[in-house]
């Protein structure tokens, strides 16, 4: 069965390959004029050039296009700097993220304190570029810079009693303007049972685009499980509790019949107020499907077999 | 000053107010090239439908402001920003329609279901496009006491309006705006229905 009908002519042959390259290169340099003409004179984009050290790419990361450094920092979920989305680029500066540290306790045999310069030294890290879906319906690709949870939890040795996690955000009324609205219950509260954060795409970011993060994208050290809604991801991480049982994080308390503590991203199970079917790419104009688990399924859909997706939302 | 003169003030105030929110958008999406920030759809939307709300809003005050002062007046401002309103949610629409939906109905209508806010908004704007088209004196004429009946529909609207606003918020009612809109207008809703208000007691045009 012969299925379509090969070029009779190969661009190759009817374009030299000086004229093929300088095109790309002109492209390329198009590509980069119109670019500058959306990147505001004042972006700000906390602690940027700020080299990371050598930074090693991995398997695991998507050859999506990534969302442009200045849409990602410019449209950020960060409530305590503020309810809108331009916000958090605004607010954050008055964060400081040196020196920082992060108390690990709970049901773990080695429980410690450990700073921000420790916490880079954790593992080697590595860059993995991931699709990030908001429970609001839109989404981006992120080269975000990190390391594995499982390498802390290693060092903390988790007893067996331990089968949750649960990560506090910082909150700071003098950095954090957005304190001031009730909406949430603060600090701000995140979890995952342990083998979720024990899985290899389950990681602790602590750069973005090669460069450590920007305060409003969670300085200095936040939590990415690519394949849950981006509110799982806590953000300026200060404390990190083993935990017998599921701890009540800060959206499920609010809205317990709207925001799950699994939250996985699926398209088949609703939010009450609207559809998951599909979302808005930002930098795209048409909106595109929904994966189930955001496209992670192949390697995550097991740690969820025995579970009715529809009640653990 | 004489009423005449007041009316003709506070509609230059309401005629500003407008264009020149309406001149910022316009501005903003042709000579600013980064007003629209990472995600236009959704800001042009949320601006244009703010500024709606907010002119409904205003249209509300003007019955129980003329009420409080004893200027019947005011009252002369509700076409006026009435017609704002409209004038901003019909630009909202059509964002939502040409530019989110791409003006394709197999999207739009399984999306009213989706999500339902989409379908509270599109009510609400169908009693907004009512009373636009019946706003003229005219109309008013035509309808007689049926008229005013009708136009209290704005009530209607107004509530339909901050529903799909407070629907679509990850916060719902306990977004900071949408709250101070909700509460507005529930006091304004009240004020009109309360018990011991007499009817039609609106006090004779002051002379003074």
């Amino acid at each position: 069965m012969l299925i379509g009908k090969p070029q009779d002519v190969l661009s190759s042959e009817i374009t030299s390959q000086d004229l093929y390259r300088d095109r790309r290169r002109f492209i390329a340099a198009l590509g980069g004029f119109i670019g500058s003409a959306f990147i505001p004179q004042s972006s700000k984009v906390n602690g940027s050039g700020a080299n990371l050290g050598p930074i090693q790419p991995s398997p695991l990361s998507t050859q999506e296009t990534a969302t442009s450094l200045s849409n990602a920092t410019r449209y950020n979920n960060f409530y305590e700097f503020g309810l809108d989305k331009e916000d958090p680029a605004i607010q954050a500066w008055r964060l400081k993220t040196r020196p920082w540290t992060i108390n690990i306790s709970g049901e773990c045999l080695k429980p410690q304190t450990l700073g921000i310069e420790e916490l880079l030294k954790i593992a080697p890290l590595e860059e993995r570029i991931y699709r990030m879906r908001c429970v609001e319906g839109w989404s981006m690709v992120i080269p975000w810079v990190g390391f594995p949870i499982k390498a802390l939890l290693d060092r903390v040795q988790p007893k067996s009693t331990a089968r949750y996690i649960g990560f506090f955000s910082k909150a700071d009324p003098k950095a954090m303007p957005g304190l001031d609205n009730p909406v949430l219950d603060w600090p701000y509260l995140e979890g995952l049972r342990l083998d979720e954060a024990q899985h290899p795409l389950a990681i602790l970011a602590v750069g973005m685009y090669g460069q450590i993060l920007p305060n409003q994208n969670g300085a200095p050290i936040r939590l990415v499980v690519p394949w849950k809604y981006g509110f799982k991801g806590g953000k300026s991480i200060v404390e990190i509790r083993l935990l017998r049982d599921q701890p009540w994080t800060s959206w499920s308390k609010a809205t317990p019949d709207e925001y799950g503590f699994y939250a996985n991203v699926n398209p088949n199970v609703d939010h009450p107020r609207w559809s998951q079917r599909n979302e808005l790419r930002i930098g795209e104009m048409a909106r595109r499907k929904t994966l189930l688990f955001n496209g992670y399924a192949d390697q995550v859909g097991s740690m969820y077999t025995q579970m009715d997706l529809t009640r653990n939302f | 000053m004489a009423a005449e003169r007041l009316v003709v003030v506070s509609k230059s105030i309401c005629w500003g107010l407008g264009i020149t929110q309406l001149a910022r958008l316009l501005g903003g999406v042709y000579f600013q090239a980064d007003y629209m920030g990472p995600n236009p759809l959704n800001k042009g939307l949320n601006l244009l439908g703010w500024w709606a709300l907010f002119f409904l809003t205003l249209t509300l005050v003007w019955t129980p402001l003329s009420q409080w002062t004893g200027q019947a007046w005011w009252k002369q401002l509700q076409r006026l920003t009435g017609l704002f309103s409209f004038a901003f949610a019909v630009p909202h629409l059509f964002v939502y329609v040409y530019f989110d939906q791409e003006y394709n109905w197999s999207y739009i209508l399984p999306d009213l279901w989706d999500r339902k806010f989409i379908l509270l908004g599109l009510v609400t704007f169908l009693i907004l496009l009512a009373l636009a088209l019946t706003s003229t004196k005219d109309w008013q004429r035509r309808l007689g006491v049926g008229w005013k009946k009708l136009h209290r529909l704005t009530y209607v609207a107004a509530l339909l309006g901050i529903a799909h606003y407070a629907y679509r918020m990850k916060v719902g009612l306990r977004h900071p705006e949408v709250k101070a809109f909700a509460v507005v207008i529930t006091f304004l809703l009240l004020a009109r229905l309360w018990p011991w208000r007499k009817r039609d007691s609106l006090p004779p045009i002051s002379k003074a």
